[in-house]
């Protein structure tokens, strides 16, 4: 077992550093006013251009690392900051939610014309790279259509679009395709692997599903609940680009059911 | 598999066009009922009034009604009456609006001012404003300025609460894309909180036009020697029955155009809420 998991000698150059967790954990305060730990301290390093999936069940902490990492949650000890110690700016990465958060409001373009309204871009290049960006991710029809009018797997693939108007290096996804139907998914799944293979961006991507993870991620922190923490991290060595002929080597189902073992026992033990 | 979809959608319209004409003719039926329940009762009305069956104190024949009124314009005494209420009404409403919007915007950008206010706010709203119309018209004398007052005060309480609540986006999600784009508050105001107060503000709207209708009718009772309100007191004491019913036809009138105007802004706004919003962000 422990063969599948360890990582193995990367043949490549010495990986650089983008984003370093060190010590980073999170307590909150219940109502009743006991601390309840989120995440006990968790130290890992996100390298430029990688993908990497915080995976495990829910209440493992993984939403709150993420939400942590790009500053929209205070850790309660420990930081994350950037390869030269400096904090992550807000604004030079894009996020994405689980339910794709779109301003029901405005139609798809003026979504994810969004990034260049709030961060001041010139309107008439962003507008392009928008309307260029909503025939990648297979949307052009819908350009000017509202969320209301989309399906749920075309409302994330709006998202995905705007979290990639303002070109960040680093994109934040939390489960995004969790909601969705498994063609969809598996359908988003590939064109995410595309734009993270074609746009060269690094990805931190949380899911609980063991199999999304491995078919996407280089590198996998396992997480475990009751309290969160990360388990172990994983790397996952086959060769891109992936497809869904990938969930079928051997090598695919050894990781995954590895993986599904290393979760279940944490789950005995915790309970 | 391609051709059963197109087979699908060559169908479906066919299918469509006898249901659209079924519904159509439906609105049309429903449309002529109304309309034959107004020739019933006006008809009715004339005759009863025509025969003496009910008091000439009462009720006036339509058409005489209809003759007061036709008179009253032509003279110009209604229009100038008209014009004084109409006045007041998008004079009282107008700044009751902006006043309202405002309010609410700080508001509800402080939680300590909200909480602060809000038993203020509870306690106001479960006054009958009308009943401070006595008291505006003491403060500021007979006339215009108490009218456009009482109007204020009577239509800004709905629109303000109303607004206060849409400007409350409680969506989570929402905050954290713009705080992931490092939005200021103020970005957070145009780009989240007053989109989507829009519908709010239009309920507020819609109830706040019909108060000011009331507001200005009660101000012009009370307080002032002009308008619509004040021509049907008048007509009161000369015991002209027709004229008090052609000031309230006008009064109807009023406020039928209050809710056109109410419905055509509405409609405005939502065909471009995104970009109007923008605009105003920049």
């Amino acid at each position: 077992m422990d063969g599948n998991l360890t990582a193995r000698a990367n043949g490549v150059a010495a990986p650089e550093v983008l984003l370093r967790f060190s010590e980073v954990s999170k307590t909150y305060r219940t109502a009743q006013d006991v601390d309840a730990v989120a995440l006990r301290p968790v130290t890992a390093s996100l390298n430029k251009g990688e993908f990497v999936s915080l995976l495990g069940p829910s209440g493992c902490g993984k939403t709150t690392l993420l939400k942590m990492a790009a500053g929209l949650v205070r850790p309660t000890s420990g930081s994350i900051t950037l390869a030269d110690g400096a904090p992550l700016q807000p604004g030079c990465y894009g996020f994405v939610f689980q339910a794709a958060a779109l301003l029901p409001w405005r139609t798809a373009i003026q979504n994810v014309l969004l990034p260049a309204e709030v961060l001041g871009l010139p309107r008439a290049a962003a507008s392009r790279r928008a309307a260029e960006l909503l025939e990648k991710v297979g949307l052009a029809s819908a350009t000017h259509k509202r969320p209301a009018e989309l399906s749920g797997g075309m409302q994330q693939r709006v998202s995905i679009a705007r979290a990639l108007l303002h070109d960040p290096a680093l994109m934040f996804m939390d489960e995004p395709f969790g909601a969705l139907d498994a063609m969809t998914r598996e359908e988003l799944n590939l064109e995410l692997q595309r734009i993270h293979l074609n746009f060269g961006k690094t990805v931190l991507f949380v899911t609980h599903d063991i199999e999304e993870a491995v078919l996407l991620s280089d590198r996998i922190f396992v997480m475990s609940a009751g309290p969160g923490r990360m388990l172990r991290e994983i790397s996952v060595q086959l060769d891109r680009p992936r497809s869904l002929e990938t969930k079928r080597d051997p090598a695919f189902h050894h990781l995954v059911s590895d993986i599904r073992e290393l979760l279940h026992g944490a789950a005995r033990a915790a309970s | 598999m391609p051709e059963h979809i197109e087979k699908l959608a060559g169908v479906a319209p066919a299918m469509k066009t006898p249901r659209a004409a079924a519904w159509s003719a439906q609105r049309r039926q429903e449309w002529l009922a109304s309309a034959a329940i107004a020739i019933v009762l006006i008809g009715a009305l004339e005759l009863a009034a025509r025969n003496q069956w009910i008091s000439a104190m009462i009720v006036a024949a339509p058409s005489r009604v209809m003759a007061v009124l036709a008179e009253g314009i032509a003279d110009g005494i209604y229009l100038r009456n008209l014009a004084a209420s109409m006045g007041a009404l998008v004079a009282g409403f107008g700044l009751a609006f902006v006043v309202a919007v405002v309010t609410a915007g700080v508001l509800s950008s402080s939680r300590f001012l909200e909480r602060v206010l809000t038993p203020y706010i509870v306690a106001f709203q479960s006054m009958p404003k009308v009943a401070i119309a006595p008291l505006v018209v003491l403060w500021l004398g007979f006339g215009e300025l108490s009218k456009i007052a009482i109007v204020a005060i009577v239509c800004f309480f709905p629109m303000m609460v109303n607004t206060l609540q849409g400007l409350r986006n409680r969506n989570v999600d929402h905050y954290e894309l713009l705080q992931s784009l490092g939005a200021s508050r103020w970005q957070q105001f145009w780009k989240l909180r007053l989109p989507h107060a829009v519908p709010y503000i239009f309920a507020g709207v819609r109830i706040g036009a019909i108060f000011a209708l009331i507001g200005v009718v009660v101000a012009e009772f009370v307080g002032t020697n002009s308008g619509v309100g004040f021509a049907m007191l008048q007509a009161k004491a000369q015991f002209d029955v027709p004229g008090v019913y052609a000031c309230l036809v006008l009064l109807m009138l009023m406020g039928l155009t209050l809710n056109a105007l109410t419905t055509v802004c509405e409609r405005w706004v939502a065909a471009r809420m995104g970009t109007t919003v923008d605009g105003a962000g920049h």
